[in-house]
């Protein structure tokens, strides 16, 4: 049996029509293991790292997606040897892999890239939350670190934030030190509500001059896997 | 592929949609086997170019209405 390319996890087994064939033209199947089934392909070595094979393998997560409610993309580039291997890696974290299948049910990811705007000071932007009255120096400086990370402590961020929340239901943000790039945050919205979830994203950017708002997606739900299963 | 070579080759394909798709194809995702086999446009690269992106678009889309 030649290795196995991993495309994604899924909770229940989409038609096989739906499942088609990979990056190489190989068939996909699915390998169960304790409620969680990997759709997988067998190739012969790790597909090249170039645009097209990122393409595919992100057409191919789309297409799986589309036929099944429940779905966490793998990483590109993940393989294991054979289907032991893989029902051994995913044993131990069966039970944090259906909760988040369970969390990312019926959902789409969007992702939102906050930046200054042309002519805003990056600076401008910074966190402003306010410090904790309670504690020592350490504690406070500790605090005040902690804010620096956390991308809501930037008011025009929290506010595009707040006015989207009604309609997340999974969030998670990344701070980025790149100027213009300030933050990053990856919602999973229901598949009935991408079009409502950017009108009010459109809506509360357009009140935010400094901040100039990406948005991306739907996408699979590539940012809400269990954070640790490496 | 050497890393340097794949990481040149993103980058002179790179677009948008690309960036966002490195971003999420690469950077994201379950990590099943514990081993990803691929792993070269880090996340400092693949920012650096959305930051470069962000910048370009400021100017690409100067005409349209600000989202």
């Amino acid at each position: 049996m030649s290795p196995l390319y991993v495309y994604a996890l899924v909770a229940a087994a989409p038609p096989p029509e739906a499942l088609g064939a990979g990056l190489a033209g190989e068939p996909i199947r699915v390998v169960p293991c304790e409620g969680v089934l990997a759709a997988v392909g067998e190739m012969e070595g790790p597909p090249e790292l170039a645009a097209p094979a990122l393409r595919a393998h992100d057409a191919t997560v789309r297409r799986i997606a589309a036929a099944t409610a429940a779905l966490l993309p793998a990483r590109f580039g993940s393989m294991a040897r054979d289907d032991e291997e893989l029902r051994e890696a995913l044993r131990p974290r069966a039970t944090a892999l259906r909760d988040a299948l369970e969390m990312v049910r019926g959902c789409e990811q969007m992702t939102l890239r906050f930046a200054a705007a042309e002519g805003a000071d990056p600076a401008v932007l910074a966190p402003r939350g306010a410090l904790p009255e309670v504690g020592g120096p350490g504690t406070r400086y500790l605090a005040s670190r902690r804010a620096e990370e956390e991308p809501r402590a930037i008011p025009e961020i929290a506010r595009v934030l707040e006015a989207a929340a009604p309609l997340v239901r999974g969030q998670r943000l990344e701070t980025h030190h790149r100027p213009p790039l300030l933050a990053s945050a990856y919602h999973l919205v229901a598949r009935g509500d991408l079009e409502p979830y950017r009108g009010r994203v459109a809506a509360a950017a357009a009140g935010e001059p400094r901040l100039r708002v990406l948005v991306s997606g739907p996408w699979p739900a590539y940012a809400f896997g269990p954070r640790e299963l490496a | 592929m050497t890393d340097e070579r794949a990481r040149e080759r993103l980058i002179e394909e790179a677009d948008a949609t690309l960036l966002e798709l490195v971003d999420h194809v690469l950077n994201k995702g379950v990590v099943v086997t514990g081993d990803v086999m691929l792993s070269i446009a880090g996340v400092d690269l693949v920012y650096l170019r959305l930051s470069a992106l962000l910048c370009a678009a400021d100017l690409l889309f100067s005409s349209e209405p600000r989202r």
